[in-house]
């Protein structure tokens, strides 16, 4: 169901006619895979099912979809936001005609057998990607997105809150992951990125869960990512069965100290490279920098949104400016030799002056009793 | 989402090892020198099948050459090749953002020759190109559903994770059809219930009337679907379930509504099956479900083509 106020498909489509203009654009395809469905949702408004599906946004006039399955079809013509819905297979696109350059969202997955269609019925048309055109557009979010992220991060709390809960010793990874689907599908959520990983100083990052049994003693880390009508909000957090040990809770310490510095950098005008290096300066400062590379650790953070893993990514180098209202985790998660890999993030909304918290969960070292 | 318990059985090595065998020696026949299949966190059958990999996020493809080990390669970084060593056959592993090169790093520098490429049609173009500009002199050859075809007939051991699929995917529908619930406690019900016995993944749909359930267990997938409370299985179903033996094929079953998927398809609910698909004939030992009504309403089961008839691997009980 979209529940979107009036107002809001124009916005989209207009910042999106925007950016083709602006990089000489007469035309743009927005491809869904189907894990990638974010572009295709942002300008239709329909939650999707099939493993492809393709709208055309002209520069000007009416966006057309294409879509695989019945169920499809009936989803975006319930939102009403394209109300030109063809089937995909066989694709008839009735393009306009003089289109010279044509971007592609997507382009990097979108299928031989869709893009040869695309190629013969545009001959002569340069087709270039959009990608990160549309990321980019994308990126900010309008108030009626930020309430959606701002349900999700309800909806986070409460996972993370039947994620501990559901410790115990004995209790399996994948029945802690099962008590939390079960929370976060009660609560409406339509999907989740979930990992996990139990266990001592010998943990190096996270993964889908496996049959070790819980110990007491153990951290046992997630980051849960439930997706609430289209938008996903990220918790990353960490807890100890038991007492925790001195190590436990110098870990713990560092990655406060951590998330807390890159939080203190972020604000709307700065660069992801700026709040990576906060972060990253507290382990360096503390002896620990050679485990904020590659090696141990992907990135400090990254966008959220239609996405659970947006842009821009949290890194040192990447100059990808902040912009008010968007919306990024920061999370210093990395293995260090301490306790092992630990995680601790949260995500907010960027504003002027810093940013707005989304979880009201606590930053800390939860400690369960056995 | 691929969130489920992720293990390596350990009857699964021996077993996972003949059907790469297998598919080395069609590549040897073919005259290719590898084959890459493609895969990602929506669609990776193929390449469980033969590895057991779980790509629980992003994409890689699976290179399998005529002679000697299989290399994956995956935009995933390196820090998951030990959990990946650790549930897969697979031991090498190669991390980055260009996959072609890493492709074209493992083959080596042996000379033009053949690639084969599986299904080629579904491959994202651009991987394609790259690794046409990364191999110049090779020939990419398409090898269509190689891999596909031959996961159809299930061996005696994968019959035995189906059954537990259907098994599974049956009690989780029970669960979750209890009159009375909301849509979102019925979804959270079943999740629970599948998870907990250790699926990998569970795909629900559910309305106030109508509970859909596809679960992968150990990489088979099973689905059963029905109306909520004591209704027949309607007329276009029990029909075709009468016509399902070996022999018949989709074409002869599809009608009045009444649509069929083999086990391999259901991961992705068949977007991506061959054309051929429609007019070839069901093999005996083939599992396959069977769904007729329409879409948030029809009735679905997993079945077993035996010569004797169908088997009904889901059961529901009352209700669908």
């Amino acid at each position: 169901m979209n529940e979107s106020p009036a107002g809001e498909r124009e916005a989209r489509h207009r910042r999106l006619r925007e950016a083709m203009a602006a990089h000489s654009l007469d035309g743009l395809f927005l491809y869904a895979a189907g894990w990638r469905r974010e572009y295709v949702r942002y300008v239709t408004g329909a939650r999707l099912g099939a493993s492809f599906a393709l709208v055309f946004l002209p520069l000007s006039g009416d966006p057309v979809a294409l879509v695989a399955s019945e169920e499809d079809r009936r989803a975006v013509e319930e939102t009403g936001w394209v109300t030109d819905v063809r089937p995909l297979r066989p694709l008839r696109l009735d393009l306009p005609r003089g289109l010279r350059r044509v971007g592609v969202a997507h382009l990097e997955l979108m299928p031989e057998a869709i893009l040869a269609q695309i190629e013969e019925a545009l001959p002569g048309v340069e087709l270039t990607s959009a990608t990160s055109l549309v990321d980019a557009v994308q990126r900010v979010k309008s108030p009626w997105e930020l309430e959606q992220v701002r349900r999700a991060a309800r909806v986070c709390e409460a996972g993370w809150e039947a994620f501990v809960r559901a410790l115990a010793p004995g209790v399996p990874e994948y029945a802690v992951v099962a008590a939390v689907e079960h929370e976060l599908k009660r609560l409406g959520a339509e999907d989740n990125f979930m990992l996990i990983a139990s266990g001592g100083r010998e943990v190096m990052g996270m993964t889908p869960p496996g049959e070790r049994r819980l110990q007491v003693g153990d951290l046992v880390r997630t980051e849960l990512t439930p997706q609430v009508n289209g938008y996903w909000c990220q918790i990353c957090r960490t807890a100890v069965l038991g007492e925790p040990d001195p190590a436990q809770r110098r870990s713990s310490e560092l990655f406060l100290e951590a998330l807390e510095a890159g939080l203190a950098a972020v604000r709307a005008g700065v660069t992801a490279d700026e709040v990576a290096r906060a972060e990253n300066d507290v382990f360096r400062r503390h002896g620990y920098g050679e485990y904020c590379t590659s090696r141990y650790t992907r990135v400090r953070g990254h966008g959220h949104g239609l996405h659970p893993d947006e842009t821009p990514s949290i890194v040192e180098g990447d100059r990808t400016v902040l912009e008010e209202g968007s919306v990024v985790i920061v999370h210093p998660n990395t293995y260090t030799p301490l306790a092992g890999y630990h995680v601790l993030g949260d995500p907010v909304v960027v504003t002027a002056g810093g940013f707005e918290p989304l979880l009201a969960t606590e930053r800390k070292l939860f400690q369960v009793a056995p | 989402m691929k969130r489920g318990l992720v293990v390596l059985e350990e009857w699964a090595p021996a077993e996972l090892r003949t059907r790469i065998e297998t598919l080395q020696g069609r590549l040897a026949e073919q005259g290719v020198e590898a084959a890459a299949i493609y895969g990602d966190v929506h669609r990776s059958g193929d390449i469980t099948y033969l590895t057991n990999l779980c790509i629980y996020w992003n994409e890689g493809l699976l290179l399998v050459p005529a002679r000697g080990e299989p290399t994956f390669v995956t935009r995933l970084s390196a820090r998951v090749h030990p959990w990946m060593r650790a549930t897969s056959i697979v031991t090498d592993l190669r991390s980055g953002p260009d996959l072609a090169g890493l492709v074209r790093e493992r083959l080596g520098d042996p000379g033009p020759g053949s690639l084969g490429i599986v299904e080629r049609s579904w491959w994202p173009a651009p991987l394609l190109r790259s690794l046409a500009a990364a191999l110049p002199g090779w020939q990419l050859r398409d090898l269509g559903p190689l891999v596909r075809s031959a996961r159809l007939r299930p061996s005696p051991r994968e019959l035995g994770l189906l059954r537990e699929s259907a098994t599974i995917a049956g009690r989780a529908w029970r669960v979750g059809a209890v009159p009375g619930l909301g849509v979102t406690e019925r979804a959270a019900r079943v999740e629970r219930a599948a998870r907990e016995r250790g699926v990998e993944d569970v795909l629900v749909r559910a309305s106030d009337s109508w509970l859909e359930v596809t679960t992968e267990y150990r990489g088979y997938w099973a689905a059963v679907a029905g109306g909520l409370g004591a209704r027949p299985d309607p007329a276009p179903l029990a029909a075709a379930e009468a016509r399902l033996r070996p022999g018949v094929s989709r074409r002869d079953l599809e009608r009045d509504g009444v649509s069929l998927l083999h086990h391999v398809d259901l991961e992705t609910a068949g977007d991506h099956r061959p054309d051929e698909d429609r007019d070839a004939p069901l093999e005996e030992g083939v599992v396959v479900a069977l769904s007729a009504g329409r879409p948030g309403e029809r009735v679905t089961h997993t079945y077993l083509v035996t010569a004797g008839g169908p088997e009904r691997l889901t059961e529901t009980g009352e209700g669908a």
